[in-house]
Parts: C-alpha cells; sequence; structure tokens
C-alpha cells in the first residue's frame, strides 16, 4: 500500500471548558484504505472527526488533509472531502431532491449521476420530502450526499446508525467499492464487528485517548469469539480444557466460552456431542477492550 | 455561487415572507383609510356663520352685533340664546337694528357659556323672485319656511382646538417625535403618529425574528454539519442570510411605501403631497432595520440558539423603543435617545419637511455593517455545536 496520509493528526488535543474531548490524539489514514474510528460512546471520535473538518476549534494539535491545514485550508479541503455527520439535520420542508441538488451545486458539481446511482442503489426515494422521512432513510439521504460528489477523502461519523441489517450490508459493500475506486475513508462505530467486517485498519479511542492502531488481520488475531451452546446432554467440562479456549463457564448444560484459536478443534469436539442450540458471536468491544487489558494491550 | 444560498432561504422562507408582506401593507393600508375619519373628528368646531356675528362683553352685558350683505331686503331679525342654565329664548328685533345686549349672568371674568344665533326674517316677496332666478346665494346657510334665513352663531364660548389640547400632553409627545408643528388633522401628521411611529415594533420584531431563525435554524435543526461539509465559507453564509433578509426588506419597505401612497391618493387626500414622499420615508427605515438584523445574528452566533436569541432580540427591540418614546416624554433621560436606533431614522423630516437625511441613513448602515463584520469574525471562530 502506498504509504501516503491523505489525513494526518498530529497531538490533537480539544477541551469543552474542563471535560476533555480528546487529548493528544495522533494518526495517519492512508491513501485508499479504509480507517476504522472504533471507540464506546463518549470516547471522542465525534470530537476528532468534527476537529479535521474545522467545525471544532482545537485546543492544540495539528490535522493535515491533503497536506493542508485543517483550519487554514478549510474551504480546500472541504472541497475534496465528503462528510456524513453522526447526527445531523436538514430541510424537514423540501424535497431530498433539491436538498441534495443544493448540495450538489454548493460543492461544485453539476454531474447528477452518482447522486442517482446511488439513490437507486440504497433505495432511497428522492422524490419525498426530508422531514416524511424514516430514520433509517434519512440517515441513507447523509450516506448518498456524503458520496454523491466523487470527492477522494470520505469522513463519516457512525455511517449505518439506524439502518436496518440488510441496508448496512449494501452500505458496506459501498464503501469497500469506493475504496477499490480509489478513495480514502475515515469512519467512526461502536460496533466491532461492522469495523471488522468493513476496514482496513481499525484506531481504538477510549477515554479521550487513543489506545491501539492495529490492521484488521491482527486484530482479527488477537481477539476472541464468543461461543455459546445449549447440549442436550451433561458434557465433561474437561472436554474443553485445550490451547485456544479461553474463560470456559459450565452451568448444568449451558457452557461459554471464548475461542481465540483452534476453532476447527473446538468444533469437531463439540460436533461429537448432542446440541440443543448454539451461538458464535465477534467480541463486543467491551470484550476486546478486556483482552487488551487483562494481556497488557497486547492480546491473548 | 453567492446567490445559491439566497436561493435555498427564498426556498424556505417564502411563504413567511409573503405572509408578512401582506400583514405589512394591509395595516399600511388600512391606517390611511382611517384618516377620514379622524380628519373629521379633529376638525376645530366651528360655529356656523360666525363671521358675521360678533361678540363683545361690555358693562356687565353681552353686546352681540351682525352685518350681512342682504339687510335690505330683510325685514326684521330674530336671535336666539341658549345658556346651560336656561331654556332657549327668542326676541324678535326691530327692523334695521343690527345690535343686541344682553345682560351677564355670572361676572366678566367668567361669563356663562351662551350661544347666541341671529336668524333674519326676510321678505318673502324678494325673496322668492330671487329663489326663481335660482340665485340663492352660497352664503345662506339654509332658508327656512316664511322666509327665515340664519345669519349665524357666536358664542362666549372660545372655539376649541380638539387636537391641540391632546398634542400639548406630554404622552403625545411620544408619538410624535418631539416635532411641534406636527398635525394629527393633515396626513402626514397622521401617518407619522398611527403608522410611522410603531412600525419600527410592526416590523422590527418579525425580522428581528427571521435574522434569528435564519441562523438559529440551521444550529436548532442541526443542519451547519451539512452546510459546511460543502466548500461554503462561513463569511458567505452569514453574508447570504444577510442579503437574503436585506432585500425581502427592501422590497416590504418599497411596497408599503407605494401602498401608503397608493391608499392616501384613492382617499383623495394627497393635497400635493408627493406618493414618492411616502416611498422615502418608508425606505429610510431601511438601514435602522439592517441593523435589527445584524443585532439578531450576532445574539445567535454568540447564544448557538434560537430559542435564547429570540428572547436577546425581541428584548433589545422593546427596550430600544421604550426608551425612544420615553426619551421624548421625559427630559432628564432625554439623552439616552442617542443610543436607539430609532432617532436616526427620522421620518417626519421627510413626511414634513421634505428633506432626507443622508447623515443619519450613512450612520445607521455603519452601524449595521461594523455589527454584521462583528458576527462573521465571531462565526468564523466558534465551534459549531454537535
Ligand atoms: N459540546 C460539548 N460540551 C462539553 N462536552 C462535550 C461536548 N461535546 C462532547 N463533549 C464530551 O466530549 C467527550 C467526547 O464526546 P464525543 O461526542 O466525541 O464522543 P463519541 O465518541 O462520538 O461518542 P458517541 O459514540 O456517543 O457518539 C464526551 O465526554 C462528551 O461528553
Ligand atoms: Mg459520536
Amino acid at each position: 500500500m502506498d504509504k501516503k496520509p491523505v489525513l494526518k493528526i498530529r497531538g490533537l488535543t480539544k477541551k469543552y471548558g474542563d471535560v476533555v474531548g480528546v487529548k493528544d490524539l495522533d494518526l495517519d489514514v492512508y491513501l485508499g484504505e479504509i480507517m476504522g474510528f472504533l471507540g464506546p460512546n463518549g470516547a471522542g471520535k465525534t470530537t476528532t472527526i468534527r476537529c479535521c473538518l474545522d467545525l471544532l476549534q482545537k485546543t492544540d494539535g495539528e490535522v493535515k488533509i491533503f497536506g493542508l491545514d485543517s483550519h487554514e485550508n478549510a474551504i480546500e479541503i472541504r472541497k475534496r472531502t465528503g462528510y456524513l455527520p453522526g447526527d445531523f439535520g436538514m430541510y424537514d420542508d423540501l424535497k431530498v431532491k433539491t436538498i441534495l441538488n443544493y448540495l450538489l451545486s454548493q460543492s461544485g458539481v453539476s454531474d447528477k449521476t452518482k447522486m442517482h446511482e446511488l439513490s437507486d442503489r440504497l433505495e432511497l426515494d428522492i422524490g419525498r420530502r426530508y422531514g416524511n422521512l424514516s430514520k433509517g432513510n434519512k440517515q441513507k439521504v447523509g450516506i448518498v450526499q456524503a458520496f454523491m460528489a466523487d470527492q477522494d477523502l470520505i469522513i463519516m461519523d457512525e455511517p449505518t446508525s439506524g439502518l436496518d441489517p440488510l441496508m448496512q450490508k449494501k452500505c458496506y459493500e459501498l464503501f469497500r467499492e469506493e475504496r477499490d475506486n480509489g478513495k480514502t475513508i475515515f469512519m467512526s462505530s461502536h460496533i466491532l464487528a461492522e469495523v471488522e467486517e468493513v476496514c482496513d485498519r481499525v484506531a481504538i479511542i477510549r477515554n479521550a485517548r487513543l489506545q491501539v492502531v492495529e490492521k484488521i488481520d491482527s486484530l482479527k488475531d488477537k481477539m476472541g469469539k464468543k461461543l455459546e451452546i445449549e447440549f442436550e446432554n451433561d458434557v465433561d467440562p474437561k472436554l474443553f480444557t485445550m490451547e485456544g479456549v479461553e474463560d470456559f463457564n459450565l452451568d448444568g448444560r449451558h457452557a461459554t466460552m471464548i475461542v481465540t484459536s483452534n476453532l476447527d478443534e473446538v468444533i469437531k469436539r463439540i460436533s461429537k456431542q448432542n446440541v440443543m442450540n448454539m451461538s458464535f458471536e465477534t467480541f463486543s468491544l467491551d470484550q476486546l477492550f478486556m483482552t487488551y487489558y487483562t494481556s497488557g494491550g497486547k492480546g491473548r | 455561487m453567492f446567490w445559491k444560498n439566497m436561493v435555498m432561504e427564498f426556498q424556505k422562507n417564502w411563504k413567511g415572507f409573503l405572509i408578512f408582506l401582506i400583514v405589512v401593507i394591509t395595516i399600511s393600508g388600512l391606517m390611511v383609510q382611517l384618516y377620514p375619519v379622524v380628519e373629521e373628528e379633529f376638525q376645530k368646531k366651528e360655529l356656523e356663520g360666525e363671521e358675521y356675528v360678533e361678540l363683545h362683553i361690555e358693562d356687565g352685558q353681552i353686546n352681540i352685533t351682525w352685518d350681512w350683505e342682504w339687510h335690505e331686503i330683510t325685514e326684521h331679525y330674530r336671535v336666539v340664546h341658549d345658556t346651560a342654565s336656561h331654556l332657549a329664548t327668542s326676541e324678535i328685533i326691530g327692523e334695521n337694528i343690527t345690535e343686541k345686549r344682553f345682560r351677564l349672568i355670572h361676572s366678566e371674568d367668567d361669563p356663562e357659556e351662551r350661544y347666541f344665533a341671529v336668524i333674519a326674517v326676510m321678505d318673502l316677496e324678494k325673496l322668492e323672485d330671487m329663489m326663481d332666478e335660482e340665485e340663492i346665494p352660497a352664503d345662506f346657510i339654509t332658508v327656512f319656511k316664511r322666509g327665515e334665513v340664519p345669519v349665524g352663531m357666536t358664542s362666549t364660548v372660545e372655539p376649541t382646538d380638539p387636537l391641540e389640547e391632546i398634542m400639548e400632553t406630554p404622552y403625545f409627545r411620544m408619538f410624535t417625535a418631539g416635532r411641534e408643528d406636527l398635525r394629527m388633522d393633515e396626513i402626514e401628521g397622521f401617518m407619522s403618529i398611527e403608522l410611522y411611529s410603531w412600525f419600527i415594533l410592526l416590523v422590527g420584531l418579525y425580522i428581528g425574528y427571521l435574522a434569528v431563525k435564519s441562523v438559529g435554524g440551521d444550529y436548532d435543526e442541526r443542519r451547519m454539519d451539512i452546510i459546511f461539509s460543502t466548500p461554503l465559507p462561513r463569511r458567505q453564509y452569514i453574508l447570504e442570510k444577510f442579503t437574503t433578509l436585506g432585500s425581502f426588506l427592501f422590497a416590504l419597505l418599497l411596497f408599503s411605501g407605494l401602498i401608503v401612497g397608493a391608499s392616501v391618493y384613492s382617499i383623495g387626500k394627497l393635497n400635493g403631497v408627493q406618493v414618492s414622499t411616502f416611498v422615502i420615508s418608508m425606505l429610510s427605515s431601511w438601514p435602522m432595520f439592517l441593523v435589527i438584523i445584524s443585532v439578531a445574528m450576532l445574539f445567535t452566533v454568540l447564544l448557538k440558539s434560537s430559542r435564547k436569541a429570540v428572547g436577546a432580540t425581541l428584548g433589545f427591540i422593546l427596550l430600544q423603543y421604550v426608551l425612544h418614546m420615553a426619551g421624548h416624554m421625559i427630559e432628564e433621560i432625554d439623552f439616552l435617545r442617542m443610543f436607539t436606533i430609532a432617532t436616526y431614522w427620522d421620518y417626519n423630516s421627510v413626511l414634513l419637511d421634505g428633506e432626507f437625511i443622508v447623515a443619519d441613513f450613512v450612520l445607521l448602515l455603519t452601524t449595521a455593517v461594523v455589527l454584521l463584520i462583528a458576527t462573521i469574525s465571531i462565526f468564523d471562530r466558534s465551534d459549531i455545536p454537535a
């Protein structure tokens, strides 16, 4: 990958009076990658993003986008950057079409092809009045407007919030496609599974501070999957005392465990039993943090 | 790309603009229609034919004398008099006498209110001859049966001007903006008091509200992030909002001025005043309202919420108005008017003197621009709340 940072953050600090929104954050987002920005509520994701877009004045630090200063060259940057805010409103009385056309023309783009393509793809009826749309459809309007001007960098704050799982999948596809077409994407999320599915790299923020920046592939190694099984008969707990299984817990016939490796062997052992029910999920963010903290930040 | 936001502003607000335009125009027009009623009300109460009859008080007596053109064909006169305490009495006086004395009932300094009417009883034949030839003189008030024609009336009571009495009260000075030559029974004076004196409230409160909403609405409804994701400079954003309201305001004032002028014309009371006088007097308020727009926007970017900013702006306008009014009424605080914008919109000098004060206009315009620059520089470096 071309190691040219499109977005470069150094020592970013933002204080709201006494409240620290983000503290001393360094981050690079490279050309043509999808960088996930992961953190629990109140971690400082929105603060960071809005500092980058010059909506907030930095308390300290430096942000460069396309090598330009985020404050001094804000207009130049916004010509090349699409943005989906985490929480936004539009003109309730106007048709979506009118609003999108207005935003597009403000960006100096006259070609509406992409706007229509995106709306069709996300099944958004742009003939309707914005105020009458459901929450999810409003979010789609946000996504369409972020991508429609075909800009180089797309910054999104929790882009899939309010969308149904099917639509979320469509969005992930869209994001990946855009990346493959050379776009750089920086998106925040508080859902680990989402970041895992769509991002190339992830930056994890917590309590206003950056915790780690990692490739998704190596993150996957570090994080386990939570396995929950309901057996028909009693099982011997010793069966699962093995490498790659942690936190094994048996309550009657109900077992929970964290599988970090050796998945194939685990499955084989389970299959020898009669299974009533089973669920297998990605770590929640909390569990990921637990893993990081109990292992001194190195995972496992 | 300057016009794009303006188009958007009009697209968003045209209904409100239109309704308010209609309201202001209607009020302006209706005020003019009230004038004929008021004009009549404030007319000096003259006694009919008082120019022919004179009254002197002398040696405890009231001396009535009269003189008119038709003495030759008058057989004799009759004087009717009426007091507050007596019933009317009538006396017949022989021909050729044009004088009658009455006893004063009260002291000379304080004569009782009395009204006298002199009636000529004319030679019926000569009168009928005249009437056949349709030559009834214009100064005949009326012709009663048997050839009686009222000559005129007089009274011990000085004729009063109901308007002058009102105008001398301090309360009224608030509305005349200190102009003593302003007359409410003249159309310019009437409009000055009935429309212009509170026009700052009528238009100012709403335009202030609109100005707050135009920026504050984007805060309240969380549109700022979307708006500023486009390469729109914050400076231009404020300027476009200002220009939109400023041009709407200009149209509003122009229409109100035209409607006032046209209404005055329609009731036939233009009497030498030009329609343009009303238009110019209205338009001269433009920079004053621009100051209100700037103040409203300044409050909005400072408070970042339209609810608070509307309160501050309406408070500002009302305080200005009260200070301005009170300054005219109470001399000790008159100097405070210096700090009110209404002082620099001198519609009376346009209406009454036909003089448009350029210095005031420029001063207000400069104030509006300075406040606008302050607004922009604050907005430029302020956080946009999420
Ligand atoms: N305008 C503000 N004034 C004061 N504190 C604020 C303001 N905005 C954010 N904060 C604080 O800054 C911290 C970071 O908030 P931020 O909105 O960036 O979090 P986030 O990661 O986006 O969270 P979420 O997932 O809930 O959107 C929080 O503690 C929040 O309370
Ligand atoms: Mg957020």
